[in-house]
């Protein structure tokens, strides 16, 4: 399942082009993480997470997650995925 | 009956999860205001769902039996395939 | 001390008895990389955390790790139960039965018992940290090995459930790292220095390393080659950045001028910050 077909339920109720244009913001955030500053040999980074939108609920229980950024089913993201 | 006990405690489950989702993000963002309110709301829900759900099918924890015969031995634990 | 709940993290609701993928899940309850281990690595480790966030975050994933215990005894239980030893033996789970019936008992899938030595506590907040990164990405390759060699959907669907939440405490973990990298610079004490340099106070100032070479003072901003790129970031690194995690204000009032996240409120869905404004 991708954030596709999930998050248009989150935003059920809002207009078309606004849902859009909240999911396209949503994407570019987790597509392009957060620099990490002033970032120093021998240190491990991982990239600190912003609040963005949440699944509802229910949706948040089959995902796994109710942070659609976090959200990386086996076998759908490549990073994840090495023999699925 | 069985089907409305599964969708109820589903509905208990889903808002729990989320609160333990926001709990966890929280530690580590504890100025983020609006996953406060995001947690609060959610806790509410998470209680009101759960006092339903406890008035229909007994206790969901050994703190909120209060009938007797004790009742927390009665409803089926949760690995027990119902 | 902890409370009980009547429920699991996330149903398990097994139709078909398959002891064949019993034996394969059980990793998961008592291997190397399984939720007990999961569990008693993060609740011992958190004793010793040096600053607050560490010791919740580590105290709360530890918890949740119970809670999978649960599930993937949950699991064992189902897939085993009633059925007759004959068959139990066939699927390769005869040595199991002998000693243990069809009981929930913490042994990877080879059959090796639990033991300790799987998990570690150092107390070194970043050799522990860096360890339960590791520990979560070897759990969810296991997850994944596990969902390979299923064929239930029934069990797929909860393992399924269980590697996405190691990858949730990963990013918990990656950023607990951080806030304690970013506190351990604040006061260096990690680099004790060694008791053999408390000899004389004139030996101690005589060390190789006391005069730091110009290189290592270029500041990491010069470094940084972007240190402003994300226009669509809400948040400004500098705000995140765990520096800032002693204030109180979290939200700088620059920042409280940039157009706000398409935050949406899962249960309204409406993002509360635009209604704030309008």
């Amino acid at each position: 399942m991708n954030p596709n077909e999930v998050l248009p339920a989150a935003l059920e109720n809002k207009p078309a082009n606004v849902a859009a244009e909240a999911i396209d913001m949503c994407k570019m955030q987790f597509y392009n993480p957060m620099p990490i500053v002033g970032a120093k040999l021998t240190y491990a980074y991982v990239p600190f997470q912003c609040l963005c939108c949440l699944y509802p609920p229910e949706v948040g229980l089959r995902q796994g997650t109710i942070f659609p950024e976090l959200d990386r089913p086996y076998g759908a993201d490549p990073v994840y995925t090495v023999d699925g | 009956m069985n089907e409305a006990r599964d969708r109820m405690l589903k509905e208990v489950m889903a808002l729990d999860f989320m609160a333990i989702e926001l709990n966890l993000y929280l530690d580590t963002h504890p100025y983020d205001q609006r996953a406060v309110m995001v947690f609060v709301d959610t806790a509410r829900r998470a209680k009101m769902a759960r006092e339903n759900f406890e008035r229909m099918y007994g206790p969901l924890m050994a703190s909120s039996s209060n009938s007797f015969p004790w009742p927390w031995i009665e409803n089926p634990w949760p690995w027990d395939v119902q | 001390m902890w409370v009980y709940e009547k429920k699991l993290e996330y149903p398990v609701k097994i139709k078909n008895c398959n002891p064949r993928l019993a034996k394969y899940v059980i990793t998961q309850y008592g291997g190397p990389d399984g939720e007990l281990a999961a569990s008693l690595r993060y609740l011992s480790q958190r004793f010793s955390m040096p600053i607050e966030v560490a010791k919740a975050t580590l105290n709360d994933i530890g918890t949740e790790e119970m809670a999978h215990l649960e599930i993937i005894g949950a699991i064992v239980h189902q897939l085993t139960k009633d059925v007759p030893p004959k068959v139990l033996e066939k699927e390769g789970l005869g040595s199991y039965f002998a000693d243990h019936d069809r009981a929930v008992y913490p042994v990877n899938a080879a059959g090796s018992p639990f033991t300790a030595a799987y998990i570690q506590s150092k107390g070194d907040p970043i050799a522990d940290l860096v360890e339960d990164l590791a520990a979560e990405q070897k759990a969810r390759a296991t997850y994944e090995n596990l969902i390979n060699m299923m064929d239930d959907p029934d069990v797929i669907d909860p393992l399924r459930f269980l590697r996405e939440r190691e990858v949730v405490h990963f990013q918990r973990f990656g950023e607990v790292l951080r806030i304690v990298q970013e506190k351990l610079n604040e006061k260096p004490y990690f680099v004790k220095k060694p008791d053999f340099m408390n000899v004389s106070p004139a030996a101690a100032n005589m060390g190789p390393l006391t005069g730091v070479s110009p290189v290592s003072n270029v500041s990491p901003a010069a470094i940084s080659p972007i240190s402003n790129v994300s226009p669509i970031s809400n948040v400004s690194p500098a705000a995140v950045s765990p520096a800032s995690m002693g204030k109180p204000s979290f939200v700088s009032p620059a920042e409280a001028e940039k157009p706000a996240a398409p935050f949406m409120n899962p249960f309204s869905g409406v993002s509360p910050a635009a209604t704030g404004k309008k």
